[in-house]
């Protein structure tokens, strides 16, 4: 197959509001202490908003693994976790985060120079867990509450998996109305325990208002993300995965409905003068898995060079206030507990398989790349089933590789060429069938 | 009913019994018409499946390398979960009439999906056990349990009495009140049983019906007082880990072979099994529940998330009882919630000033020889 190496992703210019709210965000969190707000750690679903409206500051476990990542400033917090005795199999976003966590409580060693994001993030008044469909994510809290010296206040909210008992199926079914009501009824203790933690009666209003932009902001990004199954696609699912941050740790924060008003905007103008995501698009790709935040403009471009745009995945179609329609501002908490719920990790497999052919068919893929994120093992865990099924009902076919979210070291680059030149190689065989 | 023959005998037949492990419950199967499910360690109230008449058998690593269940699960996941999927692709679990995974660790969950496809005539059944240790955590497991006991009934097409219940937890707390029973022996005189044998009499009663075992049990304590074993010198030491899946054999008898007593263990396949019984008068379901929680805070676990809990105190406070001089981590490759723990298991040994080796247990053993020599060097150290 010839490869033209020139050819580069076209990526969606707004992403740079994302980049300006992102700095934003971490520059308050490193000060928030200053400006007298509690801190809350956190990991797994978005749930800023139930922190923010009793004004208080919140990290976010995943969010911030990724930002180190990003600014180049992941390899000293996982050198110095390695050196504790975490395996380098541990999930590459808590031990990123338990690095900086032993920056911040033991200080940074002499031999190490290390990136401001890694190192001058505030200590937690407390840990909030929100975990769906992975048990390492309340053992990674454990694991910082613990090297905290037992002290911080730990709150953990028990998503129920959805495993589809008795029928039951997305949004449907007696397990997932129980479930729901289970959730709503701990996000009913989580606000009694932020009301105690903070001293003061709980701003319900302020709430419900971060709660309407949450679902304004959840329904631009779902519309933007629809508006791809034109083809060719005016965006990818790159761009897409720079858009996570206004809907996942900067939920509700100020300014992300203009940042997701303009880059609908800019979709539209791009259906309208057919401006494409990669300059050629010859065959559309479903990115299943985590994503590999160190690679991906190489990522981007890559797939470019091939003519294949990466239209749809899981981790950005699947989650993050994808069920816009079910919040209720005014009641929110049902609305939240069925989106977190029914997200990508915490449904069972033959609910996935049936939402990841759906999502097949809209976006009209052609192949799937399985990004099997070495320490990510609730994503991968369904892959091997998913390429099977979607070859025998779909006749979708599939490639597989080894990667991590933010450790590089998982990455073997020849292998990685080889297996999608392989996939394209066989999808170009099938289309001059 | 009694068990004819010696210790040795009744520990070979265990043995016989533990490398088949799946044989007796087809046998079982056979003979009583009744239905046996599959439970993946560590966490599954077995109690209330024996009280529907069922079977429970525990699904055990197995030492076969994995081959057909390569097409089903990534290489990075663990021993247990990869060599169950094994299992199954090979057919070697055919003759389950259900299985049942749970939401403790994201492997099983994994491997059970998997096996909802390859176990296509199985009924596939979820028990939902949260983590945590909050007022209302027992009530929320009592939830699960009720939930879990529906979806059994609907299987067996029984309802289940709470008698039934009771009865069934009084025959699984006769078996781990006989095995803690046998670690009292060994507490006075260690060389009685060495750890295989230890991991074998759990392995077996996972795998065969409670009362036959128990059957087994009580003949072996009336012989076992009588088995005659040599009482070499040697250095005491405490096992640790392995959760899921058995140590493997040859690893726990290289440690005994480099001069070391086995004293004290928290294995799954040992002291953590049996540790704690169910309360026998409260409600059923409850008394159940209560017991994930009570377990937990005799021999901590984990996978519980629970922060009242501290194993790493747990192990030094155990050696301490047990006069255990240095501490072997066998850790699977790939599990989560160990890797989670070390460092905190092994800074609190540091600063007790107790001597640990951290042995990883991969499913493909690669090289037991160079692991032979890091065990002698590590019981040999003064
Ligand atoms: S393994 Fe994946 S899903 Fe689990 S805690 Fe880590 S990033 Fe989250
Ligand atoms: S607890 Fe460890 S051994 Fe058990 S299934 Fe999870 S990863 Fe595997």
């Amino acid at each position: 197959m010839s490869v033209q190496e020139t050819k580069k992703a076209n990526r969606l210019k707004s992403g740079k509001m994302v980049n300006k709210l992102v700095n934003e965000y971490w520059q308050d969190l490193i000060h928030a202490k200053e400006n007298g707000k509690l801190v809350v750690y956190t990991t797994g679903l978005p749930i800023g908003p139930f922190m923010a409206a009793q004004d208080m500051a919140w990290i976010h476990g995943e969010g911030y693994g990724a930002r180190v990542a990003a600014r180049h400033e992941e390899k000293e917090p996982q050198i110095i976790a390695e050196r504790r005795g975490y395996n380098r199999e541990l999930c590459s976003y808590a031990r990123t985060q338990l690095g900086c966590v032993m920056f911040a409580e033991r200080g940074v060693p002499d031999d190490m120079i290390v990136g401001p994001i890694a190192s001058e993030i505030p200590t937690p008044d407390a840990i909030v867990t929100c975990y769906p469909g992975c048990s390492s994510g309340p053992q990674w809290d454990w694991a910082i509450e613990r090297l905290f010296g037992k002290k911080i206040p730990w709150f953990n909210v028990v998503i129920p998996y959805h495993y589809g008992r008795n029928g039951s199926s997305y949004m449907s079914g007696q397990e997932f109305e129980e479930e729901v009501a289970y959730v709503k009824r701990q996000f009913e203790d989580l606000i009694r325990f932020l009301e105690e933690l903070s001293g003061r009666p709980y701003n319900w209003d302020k709430f419900c208002e971060l709660m309407a932009v949450t679902k304004k902001v959840g329904k631009l990004r779902m519309e933007a993300m629809e508006m791809c199954k034109a083809k060719p696609s005016p965006a990818s699912f790159f761009d897409w995965s720079i858009y996570i941050a206004p809907v996942n740790y900067l939920t509700a924060w100020p300014g992300t409905v203009e940042c997701l008003e303009a880059v609908k905007a800019e979709v539209q103008e791009r259906i309208d003068n057919n401006v494409s995501a990669v300059p050629n698009e010859k065959y559309r790709l479903f990115w299943e898995g985590i994503m590999n935040w160190n690679k991906l403009g190489w990522m981007a471009d890559k797939f470019a060079s091939f003519d294949a745009c990466v239209v749809a995945g899981r981790y950005t179609h699947l989650a993050f206030w994808h069920e816009p329609d079910a919040i209720d501002p005014e009641n929110p908490l049902e609305g939240i507990a069925i989106n977190h719920l029914e997200c990508q990790l915490n449904l069972g497999y033959p609910i996935t398989e049936e939402r990841m052919m759906k999502l097949c068919r809209d976006y009209s893929i052609d192949g799937v790349i399985l990004h099997g994120a070495r320490t990510c093992r609730s994503f991968a865990r369904s892959h091997y089933l998913l390429a099977e099924s979607l070859s025998r009902k779909m006749d979708i076919s599939s490639t597989m590789f080894e990667g991590d979210m933010v450790d590089e070291s998982f990455y073997q680059d020849e292998i990685v060429n080889t297996r999608i030149e392989a996939l394209l190689e066989s999808l170009d065989a099938k289309k001059n069938r | 009913m009694k068990i004819k023959g010696s210790a040795d005998e009744i520990l070979n037949n265990l043995a016989e019994i533990t490398d088949q492990p799946y044989e007796k419950a087809k046998e079982w199967k056979k003979l009583s018409g009744s239905k046996v499910i599959g439970l993946f360690p560590m966490h599954f109230p077995e109690e209330l499946i024996h009280a529907a008449r069922i079977l429970p058998v525990l699904l055990q690593e197995s030492d076969e390398p994995v081959t057909a269940g390569h097409a089903y699960y990534y290489p990075f996941f663990c021993g247990l979960s990869r060599s169950v999927i094994d299992q199954a692709a090979k057919g070697y679990l055919d003759f389950l009439d259900g299985f049942m995974a749970g939401d403790y660790c994201i492997q099983v969950v994994g491997a059970g999906e998997v096996l909802g496809v390859l176990l296509r005539k199985a009924n596939s059944m979820f028990f939902r056990l949260p983590v945590g240790n909050q007022s209302w955590t027992l009530a929320d497991i009592t939830q699960g349990l009720k939930e879990i006991k529906r979806d059994i009934e609907t299987f067996s097409g029984e309802e289940i009495s709470d008698e039934a219940i009771r009865e069934s937890i009084r025959i699984y707390n006769m078996n781990r009140g006989l095995i803690r029973k046998l670690y009292e022996i060994k507490s006075l005189n260690p060389w009685i049983l060495n750890s295989r044998e230890i991991v074998t009499i759990i392995k077996s009663s996972m795998v065969i019906p409670k009362d036959e075992h128990n059957t087994i049990l009580t003949s072996l304590l009336q012989v076992l007082p009588n088995r005659k074993v040599s009482q070499k010198e040697g250095v005491r030491v405490f096992v640790s880990g392995s959760l899921c899946g058995a140590p493997k054999y040859d690893i726990l008898s290289m440690i005994e072979q480099s001069g070391a007593i086995v004293v004290g263990d928290d294995l799954f396949h040992g002291y953590r099994y049996v540790s704690t019984d169910i309360n026998e008068e409260m409600e059923p379901l409850e008394a159940i529940a209560a017991h994930y929680l009570e377990k937990n805070k005799d021999v901590p676990c984990p996978t519980r998330c629970d922060p009242t809990t501290d194993w790493p105190q747990y192990l030094i406070d155990s050696m301490r009882k047990h006069e255990a001089e240095k501490l072997v981590i066998l850790m699977a490759k790939y599990c989560e919630p160990h890797m989670f723990f070390y460092p905190d298991i092994k800074e609190a040994l540091e600063k007790a000033g107790i001597p640990h080796l951290l042995i990883e247990m991969e499913h493909e053993v690669v090289s037991l020889e160079a692991l032979r020599t890091r065990i002698e060097a590590f019981i040999e150290m003064k």
